[in-house]
């Protein structure tokens, strides 16, 4: 189970994955970390991934913030797809029109650890 | 207007008095043509005639003054011809400038002329004519001189409607359209009446001409340098003028021109007056003496006007300051967040490595998670210290200044009257030794403190709200007293052990941010500040530490 993780604090998460990952998938989840809107090329090849999760204030180097990558995500790619959204900040309950997205998507609010991701997988 | 129209009717029913009575002292002392009752009966169709034409323009104002020709000459006929009767038949002419009407026309020194031609037996004489000559180059000068105050007052009364009406900020330029209006209302010279277009008005800046305002859009200005460079190294610009410079507005000619310059306490302003048909150096000085006065006063609009922009912008600048706080707070709280997930994902290991659930892969992930916590922890206290820093704060009342006493009171009494009708206080201090001491406040801070506690008092306050005032040796104090509501009892112990407590965590925790922004508004004004309550009332106690006033005769 690929699972693409935009975020680029992923030191403070990292272990939380990696413990999930052992403890409730026996290792079976391939994660992989994007710093940046602009570290993952082509984004219609994220259909070969299970769950993409997106940080919503990525660095000020991201061309993109969350909100903006999740848009362009729903553009690129075809057919079904999973988003998370994480989040260090308290999202409007109207999030998805405010910033434009086409559905609401889970939020996990910041801090995070690995038995609350569970839940959201 | 209204003031101007009843002043002539005054003046123009004087003089008719002044005729009637002066006509009355001619009948009885001078020997009369017809018998006296006959000239006391035409008193009768004089005033008739005066009063059906009265207040009017027009034909009205003639026939007026041929009413009063033909009673003058009535009175005078067959009369000698001495100083007495030829004071009576000059008098209309002498109040021409007080007419009413348009009656300055050559039709009052004709009926001049036929009157002395009539009362002479019809006889001619050149000296009729210097006299009416030399009448009329006195009346010119003293309506030239009326005019030139009359045209000054109506464009003072322009800025005064602009000041009245339509004064807005930055919007000053209104005011030329008025002036532009009575500009071309000037009647000066029959051969020398210019068409005023548009008003412009520079500053000078640096030995730069920058534009402030103007009646019309400028989007484009080219003067000649030449001017600038001179009025630039005038050590003295108050009173200069210039007149048809080279100038191009909005790439036209608009040569045809003059050029005030007024200078207020900051700023230089010039105004430039440009005339589309035709522009003379001399005649020019006219329109430049009257309007000498009215630019001054539109530069002290413009120099306010720029004083409250430039206030603006500090406030500007300083809610940018406050806004890198917010913003920076902002951005601290996502930062914390962040780090936060390191110690909640460590809390939650912890729970299965006490219960035994861990294997050694499991221990290597929770001591990295150790280790990051640790590195995290050290960059959390670092920006907790950098956002608590109280010299970032986006306010601090640790700036303290020397105020007087009266300030402190003034403070009070206005925010006060802001909250109730009638300030209720009780004075018990030295009115003649306030000026021996002083205060140290911060103003801004003063007023956040003394308003969020009015505001408090009248929110649980049932009646007899009072603030007192006393002294000692060393301090001012500053009580506010009142009754409270007593169903708000539990709020206003809440209040008093709040406000009196050390403890900011539990303040935190129970109030708003009201308290503890007077506390801390007390603390860094160095000022003491204790509430008191009994059953019924509670008082809020302020000590100001009194500081000798240096500049006292103490």
């Amino acid at each position: 189970m690929k699972i693409a993780i935009f975020e680029n604090e992923f030191d403070t998460v990292e272990i939380a994955f990696k413990y999930l990952n052992k403890k409730y998938f026996n290792l079976s989840l391939i994660l992989e970390n994007y710093p940046s809107s602009d570290s993952f090329s082509d984004l219609k090849k994220l259909k070969d991934y299970s769950l993409i999760i997106v940080d919503i204030d990525l660095s000020s180097q991201s061309t993109l913030d969350g909100f903006g990558l999740i848009k362009k995500i729903e553009k690129e790619l075809e057919g079904p797809f999973k988003i998370l959204i994480l989040t260090g900040q308290a999202l409007n309950d109207n999030y998805e029109i405010e910033n434009g997205l086409s559905k609401k998507y889970p939020v996990l609010e910041k801090p995070i650890n690995y038995n609350k991701l569970n839940i959201e997988f | 207007m209204i003031l101007q129209k009843f002043t002539n009717i005054s003046l123009s029913v004087f003089f008719r008095i002044i005729i009637i009575v002066f006509g009355i002292y001619i009948i009885n002392y001078k020997d009369n043509y017809f018998e006296k009752y006959i000239y006391y009966l035409a008193i009768l169709p004089y005033v008739i005639i005066y009063i059906r034409t009265a207040f009017e323009d027009g034909i009205s104002s003639k026939i007026r003054l041929i009413n009063d020709y033909i009673f003058i000459v009535f009175l005078i006929y067959g009369k000698e011809l001495d100083f007495v009767t030829i004071s009576f038949v000059i008098l209309p002419v002498i109040n021409s400038p007080n007419h009413s009407g348009n009656k300055k026309s050559i039709l009052l020194y004709l009926f001049f002329i036929i009157s002395i031609y009539v009362l002479n037996d019809f006889h001619f004489s050149w000296t009729f004519i210097i006299i009416t000559l030399v009448l009329r180059i006195i009346n010119f000068i003293t309506d030239s001189r009326n005019i030139y105050f009359e045209n000054i007052s109506k464009l003072n009364t322009e800025i005064e409607l602009f000041l009245e009406k339509e004064l807005e900020l930055r919007k000053s330029y209104k005011v030329y359209n008025g002036i532009l209006t009575v500009l071309n209302s000037i009647n000066f010279l029959v051969f020398y009446k210019p068409v005023f277009s548009k008003i412009i008005c520079f500053k000078i800046d640096k030995n730069k001409l920058i534009l402030e305002n103007s009646s019309v859009f400028v989007w484009s200005y080219k003067i000649e340098d030449q001017f600038v460079e001179e009025l630039s190294n005038a050590s003295n610009i108050e009173d200069l003028s210039y007149s048809n410079l080279n100038l191009q507005i909005n790439e036209d000619d608009c040569s045809k021109n003059f050029f005030l310059v007024n200078q207020t306490k900051n700023n230089k302003y010039i105004f430039v007056f440009i005339i589309e048909d035709f522009s003379n150096n001399l005649f020019n000085t006219y329109y430049i003496s009257i309007l000498r006065s009215i630019t001054a006063r539109i530069s002290k609009v413009i120099g306010i006007e720029n004083s409250i922009k430039n206030d603006n912008k500090k406030m500007l600048l300083d809610f940018r300051k406050k806004y890198f706080h917010i913003q920076n707070a902002e951005k601290a709280m996502h930062f914390i967040r962040n780090r936060f997930n390191t110690l909640d994902n460590f809390i939650e290991m912890s729970k299965d490595n006490i219960n035994g659930k861990m294997d050694s892969d499991d221990i290597k992930l929770y001591e990295t998670e150790l280790h990051r916590l640790e590195s995290n922890y050290k960059l959390l206290m670092n920006r907790v210290k950098t956002i608590l820093d109280k010299s970032d704060k986006p306010f601090s009342a640790t700036k303290l200044e020397n105020k007087s006493f009266n300030l402190l009171f003034g403070s009070i009494r206005d925010i006060w009257l802001d909250f109730y009708e009638d300030f209720n206080f009780e004075m018990n201090i030295k009115i003649e030794s306030i000026e021996h001491y002083t205060i140290k406040l911060n103003t801004d801070g003063l007023y956040i403190l003394i308003l969020d506690w009015i505001s408090n008092l009248k929110k649980y306050s049932d009646k007899d709200e009072i603030v007192v005032f006393t002294e000692t040796e060393t301090h001012y104090i500053v009580d506010f007293r009142n009754q409270y509501k007593l169903e708000n009892k539990k709020e206003v112990i809440e209040l008093r052990d709040d406000f009196n407590s050390t403890e900011r965590d539990k303040i935190l925790q129970r109030t708003s941010h009201g308290i503890l922004i007077m506390k801390s508004i007390l603390e860094e004004m160095c000022v003491d500040g204790r509430i008191e309550m009994n059953e019924q009332n509670i008082e809020l106690k302020l000590t100001f530490k009194k500081e000798k006033n240096e500049n006292s005769d103490l």
